[in-house]
């Protein structure tokens, strides 16, 4: 054991550790997992809000971007990552987004035809397809508003062949119809001989000139106490996600072009009140995408609870309680925009936590304000008696004249209350040296042995939902490292 | 720790002590008249004065244990009697034994109780030692005004200034860049695994220890709890002044107590004596007062300080020595652990181990009638019981979710609430929890809702994780919906209506 190594050591298991490590070890190679979170078991998905978030959000859901105008963001933390939370809508990235990487990245070997096989192979793995049955009442209205307004809607494909609308996708799917990586890719790579070491963080990266030689990692065990231990290595993949990535190399002396180009999708939500009940607290995610304006801007249906319902209301008005009053009538719908803001990702000094940070472009603003006077309309077009936008200070829409002033007038940043789910780019991958921390297929610039294959390398916002997106990309990296790799 | 035992407990060491002790004495003895030091004491009244030295100094020795226990948070659970045992053990230690052995005992000891690697409970204790240096020079920075410092007593102190300062800036560099010095320690594989996983060891105990300078909130506590502990140990200089006619003058308590605490880092032997002596005297002296009553002074305050903490060291270490046997003849019927499934994986164990387990802070008072004041109890239909119930879930969830921000923003949420704390007791004369539930409310809603962006995102956090927690509790839930409350962990899955059942 004095000597032992292992090949190849992959540190994350979400969207991007996972391909990586399936595709490795079913190729034969050695593989090692390593994941910061807990593996929990289906049974204990599904609780409470307040309970998912204490067990499988990174910091408990609290970890903010921070700019003038400050953003919620949340990441998962457990086996799987953040594939254990999200909704599963599956997008594969536009001919447009990859066109732009190619120009202003000049990401090689991206086109469709090329990303169509791995856009396949991980279709499959996860099984993405669409709604069999009907659509939910709120995502039934979205389509209905689309229509009347005449823009482009489609039911977005989900990876959640089974879903039986319980609600939870954001709580771990407690059917397991949505298969997050611990349920899907994960299982079939430790099938495969890859195992995954849980709970245990990696701390540092060690170098020796520009190799990678392991890891120093802390392991939690069962009895509570803390291990430090080395894991040596013959390649490393970082794929532990667009914020914990570039954290992980700064604090290891590896900084270049990492952590300085961060880009997310600003995200702004709405409460709609309709004239007859609704319940999305116990219906299954709108599926509806209005793409009409994509990729700057999508509009859709954002996961719904009481108190989700009442954190949304409490940023438009004080007088929270009575609008509860008609929570069984009300949904929620957000607008997101592609991001053109930049930010940043530091490994924080105080508490070894990721100090995260974005600057909302004045363009991101525009944006946001024509999308809340277009899902506005929308809404007011599918029946909606009011519309609540988390705008502090900006009365209920209730009229089309209300809502279509947002087209040309402008929103006051420091009223907005944004979130994103969505990061990326904290280290993006391509040919040009003056830009980009990796090259085409996500090998660390100045490293032999030393991989990015998560959102991280992703050039730029993509504009849709990107677990497609990094799926298939850290599927073409894998395939690229063990056609390439000494 | 036998080598270093036996190198620093060396007969050389011991001699050079004796002598350093002795030079002192000598150097004291030049200028007094020993008669009249015989009569300065006769007729110092030492009560009430001895007791209340004594008991300022046996306080200051309890707020060390805090302190110490302030340091270990997370790392290791210790009792505040515990923490203060373990400091004594080592000034006893020191009262007795020669060339500073009391800060190898107390390291040990620390170690014992605790299960930390002694490595870091020896940088505890170093560390622990360069805060009190700061501490005294902040200290004597203050009295330096009243009673102006010349000649090699100056330079001794910009000496210790410097060496001190430079210590502790070297170790808040190593606290806010532990990374750093883990990579670069890392880097020594050229030492072969056995030598590199000792020194990453050392380093990683060494970190551990320093790990809470990273939260200012508890940097700033054990910083400020290190002047509360030298303020006490001035109480005790100052408490025997009038006991020999003196002014009771805190400015000459200070400086008795800077000047001497520095001048016993020289190496002399067990309890001080010659350095104390001679220190104390000289600064008291620098003040006007004679010799020989200045001596007089300095030998009862050198018993107040040795007599009363040996006595309690040496009764700690009795009793932890009997603990310790008992533990002993456990731990030889123990048997050993089995090899672990884990070891499957390629690693190498550098060390573990067992920090204390996480707290879940119960909500202060304050933080339930805040988050009362943010929920719309009265919207919802709850018994008293039921309503106590949620309240204590929702205020538990949002300390929890405080708790769980990085810590910057965690620090500016603190000054944030004791800023809403001290304007609300200005404008109310009265503390926010003792106002009546409506005014609580109406005052909550215009720091939350309210027209300053600065309190409104100050309260953000607080109003939207106790709405959240607050709505999706499933008796609020329940009785929204007017349905029976839903166990946690069975999730209602609902299957929805086809369209065409719909329609029918």
């Amino acid at each position: 054991m004095a000597n032992a190594r292992v090949e190849v050591l992959v540190i994350g298991s979400g969207a991007g550790g996972a391909t990586t490590a399936l595709e490795l070890a079913r190729r034969g190679r050695d593989v090692l997992v390593v994941e910061e979170g807990r593996r929990w078991p289906v049974e204990d998905y599904g609780q409470s809000s307040t309970a998912a978030m204490q067990r499988l959000y990174r910091r408990r859901g609290m970890t903010p971007i921070l700019g003038k105008v400050p953003i919620g963001y949340v990441e998962g933390c457990a086996v799987g990552g953040s594939t254990e939370i999200n909704s599963g809508f599956w997008h594969r990235t536009p001919p447009e987004t990859l066109l732009r990487w190619r120009t202003q990245y000049d990401l090689q070997a991206a086109s469709v035809e090329e990303m169509a096989p791995h856009f396949q192979w991980a279709e499959g793995e996860v099984g993405v397809s669409r709604s069999s049955g009907p659509l939910p009442e709120s995502s039934a209205l979205m389509l209905k508003g689309a229509e009347a307004m005449g823009w482009a809607a489609q039911e977005v494909p989900r990876a959640a062949r089974n879903c039986r609308s319980s609600n939870l996708c954001a709580h771990g799917c407690p059917t397991g119809a949505k298969p997050g990586m611990s349920r899907s890719l994960l299982p079939r790579a430790e099938e495969a001989g890859a195992p995954l070491l849980t709970n245990t963080r990696v701390k540092v990266l060690l170098r020796r000139g520009g190799r990678v030689t392991g890891v120093l990692a802390e392991r939690r065990h069962d009895d509570d106490t803390v291990e430090l231990v080395r894991i040596d290595a013959d390649h490393v993949f970082v794929c532990a996600g667009p914020t914990e990535t570039p954290a992980l190399l700064r604090r290891s002396g590896v900084r270049r072009y990492i952590g300085e180009s961060l880009r997310i999708h600003p995200m702004l939500k709405v409460a709609a009140r309709f004239p007859r009940e609704v319940d999305a607290h116990v219906s299954s995610l709108p599926l509806i995408q209005v793409k009409q304006f994509a990729p700057e801007l999508s509009l859709g249906g954002g996961f719904f609870t009481f108190g989700h319902l009442a954190m949304l209301l409490s940023e438009n008005t004080a007088q929270v309680s009575p609008h509860m009053a008609d929570a069984r009538r009300m949904a929620s719908y957000y607008v997101a925009v592609r991001g053109n803001g930049v930010g940043s990702v530091r490994s924080s000094i105080l508490d070894e936590g990721t100090v995260i940070r974005y600057r909302l472009s004045d363009e991101d603003v525009w944006n946001l304000s024509r999308g809340l006077a277009r899902l506005a309309m929308l809404l007011l077009a599918a029946g909606a008696e009011e519309v609540y936008p988390a705008v502090h200070g900006l009365p209920p829409i209730r009229t089309d004249v209300d809502a279509a002033r947002w087209l040309d007038d402008r929103l006051s940043g420091s009223t907005l209350s944004l979130t994103t789910v969505h990061a990326f780019s904290s280290a993006p991958m391509g040919e040009r040296r003056d830009r980009c921390a990796t090259d085409s297929f996500g090998k660390v610039n100045g490293f032999a042995n030393l991989y990015l294959n998560d959102a991280s390398t992703l050039p730029d916002s993509p504009g849709v939902n990107p677990q497609g997106s990094v799926m298939a990309f850290a599927r073409r990296n894998a395939l690229h490292f063990l056609e390439n790799a000494q | 720790m036998s080598g270093q035992k036996s190198k620093l407990g060396s007969p050389v060491a011991i001699v050079v002590g004796v002598l350093v002790s002795a030079g002192f004495v000598v150097l004291a003895a030049r200028w007094l008249d020993w008669s009249g030091v015989w009569a300065a004491l006769g007729a110092a009244r030492l009560w009430p004065w001895v007791p209340l030295a004594v008991g300022s100094y046996v306080v200051g020795h309890l707020v060390r244990g805090v302190r110490l226990r302030l340091i270990l948070r997370g790392q290791a659970e210790l009792q505040p009697v515990t923490a203060a045992n373990i400091v004594v053990v080592g000034y006893a230690v020191n009262n007795i034994l020669p060339a500073r052995m009391g800060e190898l005992a107390r390291s040990a000891i620390l170690s014992e109780r605790t299960g930390l690697p002694f490595a870091q409970s020896l940088t505890t204790t170093l560390l622990e030692r360069i805060l009190d240096g700061l501490a005294i020079l902040a200290l004597f920075a203050l009295t330096s005004r009243v009673l102006p410092v010349t000649g090699w007593l100056h330079t001794s102190v910009v000496a210790a200034t410097w060496i001190f300062s430079g210590a502790f800036l070297a170790i808040i560099a190593a606290a806010i860049a532990p990374h750093l010095v883990w990579r670069l320690t890392s880097g020594t594989t050229w030492m072969g695994p056995k030598l590199h996983h000792a020194v990453l060891r050392l380093v990683l105990a060494a970190s551990n220890a320093i790990a809470f300078l990273r939260r200012p909130r508890q940097g700033l506590s054990v910083f400020a709890l290190s002047l509360v502990v030298w303020c006490c140990e001035a109480g005790m200089f100052l408490a025997v002044l009038p006991a020999f006619g003196l002014p009771l003058k805190p400015a000459w308590a200070l400086a008795a107590m800077t000047i001497t605490n520095l001048g016993i880092l020289v190496p002399s032997s067990p309890g001080f004596i010659g350095p104390f002596h001679y220190f104390c005297m000289s600064a008291i002296a620098a003040a006007g007062v004679p010799n020989d009553t200045a001596f007089s002074y300095a030998v009862l305050v050198h018993a107040a300080f040795y007599l009363p903490v040996t006595l309690w060291g040496i009764g700690a270490l009795a009793r932890y020595g009997v603990e310790m046997g008992t533990l002993l003849s456990i731990a030889r019927r123990a048997e050993k652990l089995k090899p672990e499934e884990t070891d499957a994986h390629p690693l190498h164990s550098v060390s573990r181990v067992r920090p204390a387990p996480p707290v879940e802070r119960p909500p202060s008072k304050l933080m339930t009638a805040i988050v009362e004041a943010a929920c719309p109890f009265d919207s919802v239909p709850l018994d008293e019981a039921a309503r106590a119930a949620v309240l204590t879930r929702v205020a538990t969830f949002v300390c929890g979710q405080i708790d769980a921000l990085p810590e910057s923003i965690g620090v500016l949420f603190t000054v944030g609430v004791t800023g809403f704390r001290t304007i609300v007791g200005a404008t109310h004369l009265r503390g926010f929890c003792k106002l009546a539930p409506a005014s609580r409310r109406r005052i909550f809603e215009a720091w939350a809702y309210g027209r300053i962006g600065l309190t409104r995102k100050l309260f953000r956090v607080v109003r939207s994780t106790a709405l959240l927690a607050f709505y999706d509790d499933p008796v609020v839930t329940a009785a929204l919906v007017g349905q029976a409350p839903r166990a946690e962990g069975t999730a209602e899955l609902v299957r929805w209506p086809t369209r065409a059942s719909k329609s029918s």
